[in-house]
């Protein structure tokens, strides 16, 4: 038993702790008795790094478990990794780990982390030398800086299996990879028939057919396909994974992510169905899984903390504070030969040290608006889904992701780019995909369609394609929402609500709502405008419904209203006085544009905010999360300041909504809009 | 566990908060369970049951999240 410093975050923390919490939490029906004990046994072998995953088997009665351990470059780790594969027999992936821990050839700089995946067999001690994963093109990475990163892969495939075929079959595959695939990690899979895996990202959906093809891929095209399309439409990403050992293997896997666990992420349920009616995953294996997930805190009754962690904890410096997670992380189908599938399940188990993060830093040197525009639209690109849509706000029934690819759609065909259109046709078929024939869009699928989605479908479709079959329906179902006193409802009197699988009256989101009339008015042919302008408070602005602040809705409002110059000047007169040293980039967006209506000194100043406003923006092309999305109780009739904020974790609203501002901007300083 | 006094809880927290100087220089074996840490508190002189540990560490956890 090797000794191991008690010390801040580089502590060595038992790998059997997370065991030890995951156990109570984790049905028989997924790790029985028998099973826990050999895992126990293979883990103790591990080194000192507390974060493990199961890979289950999905199928009834199929018991069989492997086990992954990911070691990052923080905390120490690659230390400890080092210290514990000191003593270890002498191969080729022991010495690319020490290497890689001791950071010699500039590994360390260019592997930030490391998968090891052992198969566990019956015989514990049987299965030593673990499965390497390392990432290899980076999510954002120019195509100059992959052919560098996929040379420097190839050659580590050569240190990892030296006299492997490997390598050339990989680097056909490279070769024969269309320009924006992407491939994620790369696997040296010791003792397996299959040498080397390969991870692409990013297929979208509609192509795989044609990425199978181009690569040579020798299995059955069209089942590969019509699995990965539906798994695709289920999930917020699929990863494809290929094996390789003189040539590309007909095995073809499909790893399938949600990042929300079960319990905030209602599309876990119709996934893991899609496996059980398939007949890949037994039912109890299904209703355990979506109960795994958890996160326990140290202090938090009913559980014991492990001893060997209580200890490095109460060592650590007083700023840290430990947390432990089990998170159901995805799921994998893999069709093998003649069709025969298999599906399995991956739950990690891990410790965290967590502390006050700094705040992210603006790109260095600070951008202009013109290279802030150029940073924004790559970051939403990037940001899209397989299924071509956007999601972001997580909400108890999932994130939203037909309302907020509406709205991020519309900032980026608003642009008017020829380069776009392409992307912007993909994400118009998957809007008109939800269309609810006779009705309209939602928050999202699981959600009823409202009226403030479907404007905002509406105005996507109108850009970029007019005449959209979904339109005059769309326009029908949007105008049932109109209600007597002249405003407009976010749900119309008709429509199904339900929290938790329980109908409820939701009497105040059947109410008036100024933001969503702010929104709707452009397309209801003035029936919204009396009632807007009599609802302009008498400071200038427009009280959101949904938002914890009034900038948005009032800007929308002004768009729709502009050519009242008494209104607009109201409007005008309360941006001029609002707080910007406090308000986020997200308001500050909305409040240049109401200014940029304004005299001379008023559109001077919405220059400078929105000059700003770029030299803020994020490395990545976003900006800091900051549209304060409310939920307010279903029976609220005005604006509950009480309810609970909700921001687009994902940033995606935020920077559609500064990239509509400064497109606008710039179209109105080239003398169009 | 069974239930831990509030004295017994005292010396818990105070032999958590010296943690970092347990001898012999910190090390410790990574299979530990709550019975070491009774043991490593003993040869502080200090007489401990695990279920004052635990409850000892959990005050100790619940005031780093509050300061935080």
């Amino acid at each position: 038993m090797s000794g191991a410093t008690i010390q801040s975050e580089g502590a060595a923390l038992s790998p059997g702790g997370c065991l030890a919490l995951l156990w109570p939490g984790c049905d028989p029906a997924l790790v029985d008795p028998a099973a826990r004990q050999r895992i126990e046994q293979v883990v103790a072998g591990f080194s000192s790094v507390p974060r493990i995953a199961l890979e289950l088997r999905l199928a009834d009665g199929d018991r069989r478990i492997d086990l992954h351990q990911r070691i990052t470059r923080t905390h120490g780790e690659p230390a400890l990794l080092a210290a514990h594969l000191a003593g270890a027999r002498d191969d080729p992936i022991r010495t690319f780990l020490i290497d890689w821990a001791d950071d010699t050839d500039g590994l360390a700089g260019a592997i930030e982390q490391v998968f090891l995946e052992w198969d566990v067999t019956d015989a514990p001690g049987a299965a030593v030398t673990p499965a390497v994963f390392l990432p290899v093109d980076l999510r954002r990475d120019p195509a100059s800086a992959r052919r560098s990163r996929r040379a420097w892969a190839l050659d580590l495939i050569d240190r990892l299996q030296p006299g492997g075929a490997g390598r050339r079959a990989v680097e056909a595959l490279c070769n024969a990879l269309p320009p924006d695939g992407s491939i994620s990690h790369v696997g040296a899979m010791s003792g397996r028939a299959a040498g080397v895996r390969i991870n692409l990202r990013a297929v979208q959906r509609g192509t795989l057919g044609a990425v199978l093809q181009a690569i040579g891929w020798p299995g059955e095209i069209e089942p590969a396909v019509t699995w990965f399309d539906r798994l695709a439409a289920a999930s917020d990403r699929v990863t494809v994974t290929l094996d390789l050992d003189r040539a590309i293997l007909s095995q073809i896997g499909f790893e399938v992510f949600l990042d929300a666990p079960p319990q905030q992420e209602p599309r876990w349920e119709p996934l893991l169905d899609m496996l059980v009616g398939a007949g890949l995953c037994a039912p109890d294996k299904r209703a355990a899984l979506l109960t795994v997930s958890r996160t326990l805190l140290p202090e938090a009754p009913g559980q014991a903390w492990p001893a060997q962690w209580l200890l490095a904890a109460a060592a650590s410096e007083p700023t840290l504070l430990p947390w432990f997670e089990v998170q159901l992380s995805h799921v994998k189908l893999t069709l093998g030969l003649q069709g025969a599938a298999e599906a399995k399940a991956y739950v990690s188990a891990q410790h965290h040290w967590s502390r006050k993060s700094p705040p992210l830093a603006p790109a260095e040197p600070p951008r202009s608006r013109r290279e802030a525009i150029e940073a924004a639209v790559g970051f939403l690109l990037a940001a899209r889904r397989q299924d071509a849509l956007w999601d972001d706000f997580r909400l108890a029934n999932g994130s939203s992701d037909e309302w907020v690819s509406a709205f991020v759609g519309l900032a980026l065909a608003r642009l008017e780019r020829p380069a776009l259109a392409d992307a912007l046709d993909q994400t118009r078929r998957a809007i008109e995909a939800r269309w609810r024939p006779g009705s309209g869009w939602g928050y999202n699928a699981v959600s009823p369609a409202d009226a403030d989605s479907t404007a905002w479908a509406l105005k996507f479709l109108s850009a970029v394609a007019p005449r959209s079959g979904c339109i005059d329906g769309a326009r029908a179902f949007l105008a049932r929402h109109l209600l007597a006193d002249g405003g407009i409802a976010t749900y119309a009197p008709s429509t199904p609500i339900r929290i938790g699988g329980v109908a409820v009256a939701a009497r105040g989101w059947r109410g008036s709502h100024d933001c969503v009339a702010a929104n709707a008015a452009p397309l209801l042919d003035g029936a919204l405008d009396g009632y807007l302008c009599e609802r302009q408070q008498p400071e200038g602005c427009w009280h959101a419904m949904w938002w914890k602040t009034d900038a948005f809705a009032t800007a929308l409002a002004v768009e729709s209203l502009g050519a009242d110059v008494a209104v607009r000047q109201r409007a005008i007169g309360w941006a001029r006085v609002q707080e910007l040293s406090t308000a986020s980039p997200f308001d500050r967006a909305w409040l240049a544009t109401i200014l940029m209506r304004g005299d001379k000194d008023d559109c001077a100043r919405a220059a400078a905010m929105l000059d700003l406003l770029a030299a803020e923006q994020r490395d990545d092309g976003s900006w800091v999360a900051g549209a304060p999305m409310l939920f307010p109780a279903p029976d609220s009739t005005g604006r509950d300041p009480g309810s609970a904020v909700l921001l687009d974790i994902r940033r995606s609203f935020t920077t559609a909504a500064l990239l509509m501002v400064m497109g606008q901007a710039a179209r109105r300083e080239r003398g169009g809009a | 566990m069974t239930r831990a006094s509030p004295k017994d809880i005292q010396r818990a927290i105070d032999f958590l908060a010296r943690a970092k100087d347990l001898p012999p220089q910190g090390a410790v074996p990574p299979q530990i369970d709550y019975a070491h840490l009774v043991a490593l508190a003993a040869a502080q002189e200090i007489e401990l049951d695990a279920a004052s540990i635990a409850q000892g560490f959990r005050l100790m956890m619940q005031a780093r999240r509050v300061a935080s």
